[in-house]
């Protein structure tokens, strides 16, 4: 089976995820490489997003990668996927080294193209060329932000603003609202 | 709560979100669990939220692949290292703990070797150190022995000397009886006893006042008594010494330059002053 899903890799670059892991758990260099080629702007477009730093974010994005190689024979396919593990891998590790490292989450400028519309309270909007996105309202994007790329719970949001905690509950759910309609 | 009620609570948005509690989130799990409707609605929520995290997806910069590959090559490398390291560790440590188990296996099979060989060796230590304190004491014994052997030695030696002493003592009064005898000075004179049946010989010479007895031929007579010769002159009675029967030579007796008469009497120990003539053995009288 790891022999014809390596053919498979070399033939037409498609695996299952399922074949994919396996190979990983194997330590086999082209899935690693296939890893790298399939997954890597999403891993390091949410590295990105929480350091806020290129520089920051590739010393970050190795240690993911490497933090997600040590994990791979913890994954279970029965409860959940591979690419949602993989996404909650790298967000996790991001925001645990920056949190101990101490980079300075604040949005700047140079990391994300940024037209400077000021939000809800007053945080730049990412200029990301995606139409889903740009239907999004800047305050609900930056809820998302704030929860998703910053690591900030419902309370903590609440104190940073100032605002009461059911509105701000009230605002994150909302915006996942907004997202599911988008989807759907 | 219903299927409605919690689709309708908001729970399972911030369920996605991560902002649930640890019990609220397992409240929801277990109602996720056997119920489609809301298992579909967290895949949708999941699913919106995958799309709106991809929008910020960039790909990482040229050459970083090289570099990451590289790195998570060197760390694999580690790794092995690693864990070669601890296996070969743990090989050495089972393999240590091995040789340990079976030193133990050997030690219980040896050891009531070594107990018994132990207490043969101590049984055998105590024999030879009972051996050694015998032979010790019997080198004592036998250094007491030749102590005793010394002193039996010696006291023989002694006895000998005596004897020696006894005999050149009895050989120089047979010399100097046979020199008395030879002497022409000296005149035989023999006494009588009372019923004439022995003769007891006195030797004397008249000149140097020498006297000497013959008393080999006296009967032996009880332990309290003694035989003591006298010598009278003009009827007083002069002790000349004691006689001692039985003997081969010559007694000499104290001088006498004159007497009348020689006189042997038994008296009873200690008595050598005074003659009881009653018990006159036997006598001479001279011209």
């Amino acid at each position: 089976m790891a022999t014809s899903a390596k053919e498979k890799i070399q033939q037409d670059h498609l695996i299952t995820e399922e074949t994919l892991v396996d190979l990983l758990k194997n330590k086999d260099q082209q899935a690693l490489e296939y890893l790298y080629d399939h997954y890597s702007p999403a891993v390091y477009g949410i590295v990105l997003r929480i350091a806020n730093s290129e520089k920051a974010a590739e010393k970050i994005f190795k240690e993911v990668f490497s933090e997600i190689l040590k994990r791979i024979t913890e994954f279970n396919f029965k409860t959940e996927r591979f690419f949602d593990w993989l996404l909650r891998i790298a967000r996790n590790t991001a925001l645990e080294l920056v949190s101990q490292r101490g980079f300075i989450q604040n949005n700047q400028p140079d990391i994300v193209p940024v037209k400077v519309h000021e939000g809800f309270w007053g945080n730049p909007e990412p200029l990301v060329s995606k139409d889903f996105l740009n239907t999004l309202n800047p305050e609900q994007k930056h809820y998302l932000d704030l929860i998703y790329f910053q690591g900030l719970t419902i309370e903590q949001i609440a104190e940073k603003f100032n605002q009461p905690v059911g509105i701000v509950r009230s605002k994150a759910k909302a915006a996942l609202h907004m997202l599911k309609a988008l989807h759907s | 709560m219903t299927t409605q009620e919690l689709l309708n609570s908001g729970k399972l948005e911030l369920y996605v979100l991560g902002e649930l509690s640890e019990a609220d989130a397992r409240e929801v799990e277990t109602a996720s669990a056997g119920n489609p409707e809301v298992n579909e609605e967290i895949r949708t929520l999941q699913n919106a939220l995958r799309k709106y995290i991809m929008c910020f997806e960039k790909t990482p910069p040229l050459g970083f692949k090289r570099e990451v590959l590289e790195e998570l090559l060197r760390q694999g490398k580690e790794k092995q290292a690693e864990e070669n390291a601890r296996k070969e560790a743990s090989e050495k440590f089972e393999a240590i703990k091995k040789e340990a188990e079976e030193k133990t296996r050997t030690s219980k099979v040896l050891l009531p070797i070594f107990i018994i060989t132990s207490v043969l060796s101590l049984l055998s230590a105590a024999f030879f150190a009972y051996r050694m304190h015998n032979a010790n004491n019997s080198i004592e014994l036998l250094s007491s022995d030749n102590s005793l052997v010394k002193e039996a030695s010696l006291k023989e030696k002694e006895v000998l000397l005596n004897e020696i002493v006894a005999v050149r003592g009895t050989l120089e009064q047979a010399l100097l009886s046979v020199e008395v005898l030879k002497d022409s000075n000296y005149k035989k004179i023999n006494m009588h006893t009372l019923d004439g049946a022995t003769k007891v010989p006195l030797y004397w010479n008249k000149s140097s006042g020498e006297l000497f007895i013959d008393a080999a031929l006296l009967q032996p007579i009880t332990d309290d008594q003694t035989y003591q010769l006298w010598t009278i002159n003009e009827g007083i009675p002069e002790h000349s010494g004691t006689v001692v029967p039985q003997l081969k030579y010559l007694q000499k007796m104290k001088n006498v330059s004159v007497a009348e008469e020689f006189t042997l009497t038994i008296e009873q120990k200690g008595e050598t002053t005074d003659p009881s003539f009653e018990n006159k053995y036997a006598a001479v009288a001279l011209d």
